[in-house]
């Protein structure tokens, strides 16, 4: 069922070029307020003379030719119908042009008779290929064509053979009496009304077999135009009929009214049609932007059953191997790259819009999708990638510690008393002098190391819990640092991370911020480890890249922890950080 | 220590300071009896040949954390009359309030660095093997210099002062009257002194006090 489907959406794709001018058009309200005045004025005048004798049938004239007009400037907002907007405006110009045989002056009535065909054939024309139907057209268009190519001959035929009265215009009216005959103006004119009760046979014919293709919402969408068809075609039969029967005047007036009354259906129709069309088009748009959860085939597919009213519809997403396993209206990113292909029913390319508007939101929803998904894959990759990093960075800075533990330390100390036995056998002055400097510079060097080693990783913090590690690092300065840690054990990362944040903190006090006075305060809850440390500084600390405070930051972070500095100029720096702990 | 020489035990990993350690000890005139590499190592030997005083690495194998505490804590269990003398390469207080935590007596806690100094390793093992405690002065001293505690210290006369670190270090009253060449009886007032002055709970009496002096000083 595709095949056929996806060429007509081939044709509707080839006609974007026309889509885009389109949008370039003038508003919809201006087109109105232009058009419609100078329209009005000239459907009025062409009206004026039947108010007084048939008010009735001109109020339905107008209000028919005012209608065909708005409905036709209606479908020029509408995507691919500008064709049925122009022959619609055209049937009202041709219809009103059709009754200008009122004034009985000039070329007037002559105008009017084949107007009148031609604006009849154009609103059926409009019905008939409402919204498109690209495949019928074509081979429509030349029947349409040779039907009014009969009819107008007809009536020019009918015309040449007969003087205006016996059409009832005036003797004086305008009029091309070529060879006035009664027999052939009767032939000639019996001939138009057989063509035309025929061609209305047929067309009601057209619209039966139309109507039993169609299925779901094309079928719904379609419904009021076809029912306007039908019943003017009904109504334009029993006229012809009446006038092959040679109805008397008055009984032409009231067949003429009650039609006039019925066509204005058409122009109601079209609005109507197109007012649910948009209304299923934001449908579309609207439950695709609704679904529930990430876009899926499976739920674009429900929703576009649902508002396609097309139980068979189908969206099958790629990727695939070799090209899509079934044929489809293609759906592509905005790049080009196949997301799925939807199979729908072929009687869904009537309307093409909202087709359109299915593939479109489709394209939207499952790219939108796409993006999430590859977003989400990316944040973890960079969250995990981090991770690694700071979990690399943990252990290289164990080792490095546990190097300098194990093997430089013993050794140094090892030299240490190697010196102090040397200093205590010489019997030398000059010699214990020297080794006695040696010695202390050595304890110094040591001392340096020691404290070195703790602030690479604090080997301590895994045998004694965060808050003895941390009063030991208290005690390592001189002046009043207050602690007030919770007691208990957390997580070794957690550990480690409010370590880190703590000595950092303290080490910036000290060094940059020339703090008297810092607070170390903890708590922990709900799987939380949120600590803080103030002080009395000067302030100003900056998390910039590269510093490290930005340096510990990073760290809580990449736990999925959260971290801050508060250190405005002048008021001291407090450093918070919350560490999950469970 | 005159005839009875002190027999010593070390359990240490690094071969360096191990050899260092057993050169200085040679150098006191104390007997190197065993050196095993782990804890584990020294009991077992510890089952064959008796020793006074053990000397005990804080982080050693299998586990590079707080092996030598648990070594110790063995010990304390199974010899509660050997001393132990716990080195560690950190500063770190909270392992001898550990070590203290089931009892004071035969117990210390030094730096590594500290046995560099003949002296101080002799003082701390003759302590230890006569049931004192010790806890190295390097650590008192800057916990006493950390200036929380300044104001308070500020309302003990000079000899309380001297005192008080003195507990601090792990000194028996008799250790401090002979430091300070004054009577046991006069360290015991000055001890009931500074516990009310500073507010120490439990008593200047207690084999556990210090403990109570630590945490005090710690701020715990």
């Amino acid at each position: 069922m595709g095949t056929a489907f996806t060429a007509v959406m081939a044709g509707s794709a080839a006609r974007r070029p026309t889509v885009s001018v389109v949008r370039a058009r003038p508003r919809l309200q201006v087109l109105y307020g232009v058009i419609c005045p100078p329209a009005a004025a000239l459907i009025i005048l062409a009206f004026w003379p039947m108010w007084r004798d048939r008010p009735l049938l001109a109020l339905a004239s107008v209000i028919l030719s005012m209608a065909l007009l708005s409905a036709g400037i209606l479908l020029l907002d509408e995507p691919s119908q500008q064709g049925s907007a122009g022959t619609l405006i055209g049937a009202s110009a041709l219809l009103t042009a059709g009754w200008l045989n009122n004034w009985q002056v000039g070329p007037l009535p002559l105008i009017s008779v084949p107007s009148s065909v031609a604006g009849i054939m154009l609103a059926a024309w409009a019905m008939y290929t409402y919204p498109h139907s690209p495949n019928e057209k074509r081979a429509g268009r030349r029947f349409f064509g040779t039907v009014l190519g009969i009819l107008l001959a007809a009536d020019l035929a009918a015309i040449a053979a007969s003087r205006p009265q016996a059409w009832g215009f005036s003797a004086g009216a305008w009029w091309p009496s070529l060879m006035p005959n009664q027999t052939a103006f009767q032939v000639f004119s019996l001939t138009f009304d057989l063509v035309g009760v025929g061609f209305s046979v047929a067309y009601m014919l057209l619209w039966l077999v139309r109507w039993r293709r169609s299925r779901g919402i094309s079928r719904r969408l379609a419904k009021p135009v076809a029912m306007a068809a039908s019943v003017t075609c009904a109504a334009t039969a029993v006229e012809l009929v009446a006038t092959a029967l040679s109805a008397g005047p008055h009984a032409m007036t009231v067949i003429f009214t009650v039609e006039a009354y019925l066509q204005i259906g058409v122009p109601a129709a079209f609005v109507v049609s197109v007012l649910q069309r948009r209304f299923a088009r934001t449908r579309v748009a609207d439950l695709i932007l609704h679904l529930r959860g990430p876009a899926r085939a499976s739920s674009i597919t429900s929703a576009l059953r649902d508002i396609l009213e097309d139980p068979d519809l189908e969206v099958v997403e790629a990727p695939w191997s070799g090209g899509p396993p079934v044929a489809g209206l293609p759906v592509t990113t905005t790049a080009g790259d196949q997301l799925a292909v939807i199979v729908a029913d072929p009687s869904l390319s009537m309307d093409d819009d909202l087709v359109r508007a299915a593939v479109a939101a489709t394209a939207f929803a499952l790219e939108n999708a796409q993006l999430e998904a590859a977003l989400t894959d990316q944040l973890r990759e960079v969250h995990q990638s981090r991770l690694r990093i700071i979990q690399a960075e943990t252990t290289e800075r164990r080792r490095l510690e546990r190097d300098l533990h194990d093997g430089t330390q013993q050794r140094l100390v090892a030299i240490s008393i190697m010196l102090g036995a040397a200093e205590s056998d010489t019997t030398e002055e000059p010699v214990r002098a020297i080794l006695s400097r040696a010695g202390t510079e050595l304890a110094q060097v040591i001392e340096g190391l020691r404290d070195l080693a703790h602030g690479i990783h604090p080997g301590v913090l895994h045998q004694v819990g965060l808050e003895q590690a941390i009063r030991s690092m208290a005690e390592q300065y001189p002046f009043p640092i207050d602690v007030r840690l919770p007691a208990g054990r957390f997580s070794e990362g957690a550990e480690l991370t409010a370590y880190y944040v703590i000595a950092e903190a303290v080490s910036n006090a000290v060094k940059h911020a020339r703090a008297r006075r810092i607070t170390i305060t903890g708590k922990a809850a709900g799987g939380w480890l949120s600590i803080a440390v103030t002080d009395d500084g000067q302030g100003g600390a900056r998390a910039d890249a590269g510093t490290g405070i930005s340096g510990i930051i990073d760290r809580v972070r990449a736990i999925d922890g959260e971290a801050s500095v508060d250190s405005a100029p002048g008021h001291g720096t407090r450093i918070w950080a919350r560490i999950p702990c469970a | 220590m005159g005839a009875n020489t002190v027999r010593i035990g070390i359990a240490e990993d690094s071969a360096l300071f191990r050899d260092g350690l057993t050169m200085q000890l040679g150098r006191l005139d104390v007997q190197v009896m065993i050196t095993a590499g782990t804890g584990d190592e020294l009991l077992a030997q510890m089952a064959r040949q008796p020793i006074d005083a053990a000397i005990i690495d804080v982080r050693m194998p299998p586990n590079f954390t707080d092996d030598g505490l648990r070594t110790a804590e063995k010990l304390a269990a199974s010899h509660p009359d050997t001393g132990i003398l716990m080195l560690s390469q950190y500063a770190e207080l909270s392992y001898a309030t550990r070590l203290f935590t089931s009892g004071t007596a035969h117990r210390g806690y030094l730096l590594k660095d500290r046995v560099a100094n003949a002296e101080a390793l002799r003082d701390a093992l003759q302590r230890v093997c006569q049931g004192e405690s010790v806890v190295d002065d390097q650590l008192i001293g800057r916990l006493l210099n950390h200036q929380r505690h300044l104001n308070k210290l500020d309302d003990l006369t000079p000899t309380e002062q001297a005192v008080l670190r003195h507990m601090a270090e792990g000194r028996s009253n008799a250790g401090i009257a002979t430091t300070m060449w004054t009577s046991t009886k006069a360290v015991e007032a000055h001890m009931t002194r500074i516990f009310a002055k500073l507010e120490i709970p439990g008593s200047p009496d207690d084999n556990r006090r210090v403990l109570a002096v630590l945490a005090w000083l710690r701020g715990t």
